[in-house]
């Protein structure tokens, strides 16, 4: 924890920084018909070198087109980057040439997807995809390819790797594709491993062996993992550090162990408190969150968590909260890598994280102002409230 | 892989039982028969008669039809009533002309066509794209009588640019009428004569601009649309996080997949053509088989029409088979059992 972490994109970030990747202020947006979709709203963060970050939030958070972003694979030309950078191993991505950016991905930094049957080409063999992986960023000639394609199928423990190079991507099961996806990531052995929701689209009884592989394949080489997932529960075992988003914001940010015990931010105690634990005996209820994240193209003046938080004050209406240390208003800077951060005007107690709801009948801002209308409207009305 | 094919090949004899069921049928409805044809309008009854004798017109219907078939199967597609040519040598001799007028039209068609869907498809709503797409639907929509003149006009008779009729210049050159009739092969490998070889070629370019039209339109159409799918796929995403450079994504992960759509196009708009263009044949002067049956159907020739229907019904679904084993070879995901 000696690194130092800095919100503000200043020069000296990279001189005590040091970190592998550096995200800051990354901001994306996505042409639609229906206007302008703010999906990635300033978001800074870094991944040190052999680091297992988890990043967790709904679908449509902008997790994974933050990732997209980092790699520059947003779709065009609906998605653009519109402001930030980001930093790998002192390489300024976002102004890397064109083919120093295609030498980068695949080599450096690789990338595994959440559906392995549709993320695998299903006309050609699995040999084949792997091989061309090693072809595009090196002289190797193909049978010293091959064989290296080989040693990584085995390392990810694809039975009878040699002979199943011939096979095509729906002669496998779910699990095995995505090993073979994830040696297809590994194959380069890049410096940073982005795993976005590796294991959604398969059987609960294989998430667990994927998981344990994508940490056992980082550990052995030496990759830092960028673990995305919507599912917290993925990330609990398995990484340092979590970052959690919510409509194109970090919301709450701290080491695994600590997000867990003390979440601050209502929206991450909502995640919490919506997925079941053994721990805590079975008379937990289970509170899903209420009401759907909010519209990308409008997003609201204040706290984008406002509309369906408990907490809410009057302040979270108007001002959107910065990423500080819990209860301070400023936004922080300097501080340690996995100091615990949330962006929150009045982030919840331990005693009402646990309980899930604010203490002492608090009623949410948003609330509040709706009864005030109802209570006005009743009044013009002429009836009793 | 095998019994798939020897299957399909089995159905071919329902298909042609019926078919020629069929063509017995509307050919006996129509008005008028062969002997019109042959005899002219100032034709007696007597003669009429005397000449229904002898093509056996005068049997019943059912009797004529098991006459045909029983020949059919012994492989004799009978006599052309006006020339008294046999079906099959004609067939023979004509067949070699429209495979040489579809393979060039079908040549343009791909060339063009498959490289225009492409660079369409990547610059989707660019201006090329829209114009692409403008040019296409005119390519389509347009009837091939009147691009074949307009073609004759402007590159005949207008800039003397290129010949609009037959396959040859028949002053300068003779073929031998029991070769191959490929006159392409015929010209530069038996031959070996440039010159000769440059006259076929510049016989073939108008009629296969004009037949090719519409197949590369379609062509263009169907590999811009497949490949915009495919652009958007998981695996294409998948194999630019690999680095792999854009040539190679091109090739192999989106024309690759594009392939599977465009190929099935390709083979129906083969099949289609081979069957004979009539207009395009018709208007150039074309020796194929679409021009023979077009006179064979204004004659009345019932055993050209109906063999030649015959035919042609084997060739579309011997293309077809092809077509298919082609899509299992691009498939994997499809092995026939």
């Amino acid at each position: 924890m000696t690194r130092i972490y800095d919100a503000s994109a200043d020069a000296t970030t990279r001189a005590d920084g040091g970190s592998l990747l550096q995200v800051r202020d990354l901001r994306v947006e996505f042409s639609s018909s229906s206007g302008r979709v703010h999906a990635v709203n300033g978001v800074s963060f870094d991944v040190q070198a052999h680091e297992l970050l988890g990043i967790v939030g709904e679908s449509g958070c902008g997790k994974s087109v933050t990732s997209l972003a980092i790699l520059r694979l947003l779709p065009k030309p609906a998605g653009r980057i519109t402001g930030g950078t980001v930093t790998f191993d002192g390489t300024d991505l976002l102004h890397l040439g064109d083919e120093a950016m295609r030498d980068l991905r695949g080599r450096q930094v690789a990338m595994i997807f959440q559906d392995p049957m549709t993320s695998l080409n299903p006309v050609t063999t699995i040999g084949e995809q792997l091989v061309e992986v090693v072809q595009a960023h090196t002289k190797l000639r193909r049978k010293a390819a091959e064989q290296r394609a080989i040693e990584t199928l085995e390392l990810v423990g694809l039975p009878n790797a040699k002979a199943r190079l011939k096979n095509f991507p729906h002669q496998f099961s779910g699990g095995m594709r995505q090993r073979v996806m994830i040696a297809m990531a590994l194959i380069m052995g890049p410096k940073l491993l982005i795993a976005d929701e590796p294991t959604t689209a398969l059987d609960v009884t294989i998430q667990a062996q994927i998981l344990d592989l994508i940490r056992r394949v980082a550990q052995e080489t030496g990759a830092a993992v960028m673990l995305i997932t919507h599912d917290l529960g993925v990330v609990a075992g398995m990484t340092q550090r979590i970052q959690v988003m919510y409509a194109g914001h970090i919301v709450e940010t701290a080491t695994t162990d600590e997000l867990f015990a003390h979440p601050r931010h209502p929206y991450t105690v909502g995640l919490l408190r919506s997925i079941p634990r053994l721990d805590e005996g079975g008379s937990r209820e289970l509170l899903p969150i209420e009401g759907l994240p909010p519209d990308l193209t409008r997003l609201p003046a204040g706290c984008p968590f406002a509309p369906r938080c408990a907490w809410a004050i009057e302040r979270c209406l108007t001002e959107n909260p910065p990423l500080g240390l819990p209860g301070s208003a400023e936004p922080a800077t300097g501080v340690a890598l996995g100091t615990h951060l949330a962006a929150c005007w009045n982030p919840a107690t331990d005693d009402e994280a646990r309980a899930g709801v604010p203490a002492n009948g608090h009623i949410s801002a948003v609330e509040a102002a709706g009864r005030e209308r109802a209570a006005a409207a009743a009044t013009a009305l002429g009836v009793e409230p | 892989m095998l019994k798939f094919i020897v299957r399909r090949l089995l159905l071919l004899i329902p298909i042609l039982l019926g078919l020629s069921l069929l063509m017995v049928v509307f050919l006996h409805m129509l008005p008028g028969d062969p002997c019109g044809a042959i005899l002219g309008e100032h034709s007696t009854p007597a003669n009429i008669a005397r000449c229904q004798h002898g093509l056996g017109l005068d049997k019943p219907l059912y009797q004529q039809y098991l006459d045909y078939m029983a020949g059919v199967i012994h492989g004799d597609f009978g006599v052309s009533a006006t020339n008294k040519v046999s079906v099959t040598t004609s067939f023979l001799t004509r067949f070699p002309a429209t495979i040489e007028l579809t393979v060039a039209a079908m040549f343009l068609a791909i060339g063009i066509g498959i490289p225009l869907g492409v660079a369409a498809a990547k610059r989707q709503y660019s201006l090329f794209d829209n114009f692409a797409t403008v040019a296409s639907l005119i390519g389509i929509s347009i009837p091939i009588f009147f691009l074949g003149l307009l073609l004759q006009y402007v590159f005949g008779v207008w800039l003397h640019w290129l010949p609009t009729a037959g396959r040859y210049d028949l002053g300068t050159f003779s073929y031998d009428h029991a070769g191959t009739n490929f006159l392409l092969w015929e010209s530069l490998v038996i031959n070996r004569n440039p010159a000769e070889f440059l006259d076929v070629v510049r016989h073939l370019i108008l009629p296969a601009v004009a037949l090719g039209t519409i197949p590369l339109a379609v062509v263009a159409r169907i590999t811009r649309s497949a490949v915009l799918e495919v652009l958007s796929e998981d695996y294409v995403r998948t194999a630019r996080a690999k680095g792999l450079t854009s040539k190679r994504i091109d090739d192999r992960h989106v024309l690759r997949n594009a392939m599977l759509p465009i190929s099935t196009v390709i083979g129906l708009q083969t099949g289609l053509l081979l069957g004979g263009a009539v207009l395009t044949e018709q208007i150039f002067s074309w020796g194929g088989v679409g021009n023979w049956l077009f006179q064979a159907a204004v004659d009345k020739d019932f055993a050209v029409i109906q063999s030649g229907a015959l035919i042609l019904a084997s060739i579309f679904v011997v293309v077809n088979l092809i077509v298919d084993v082609g899509y299992a070879y691009l498939n994997p995901r499809i092995r026939y059992q």
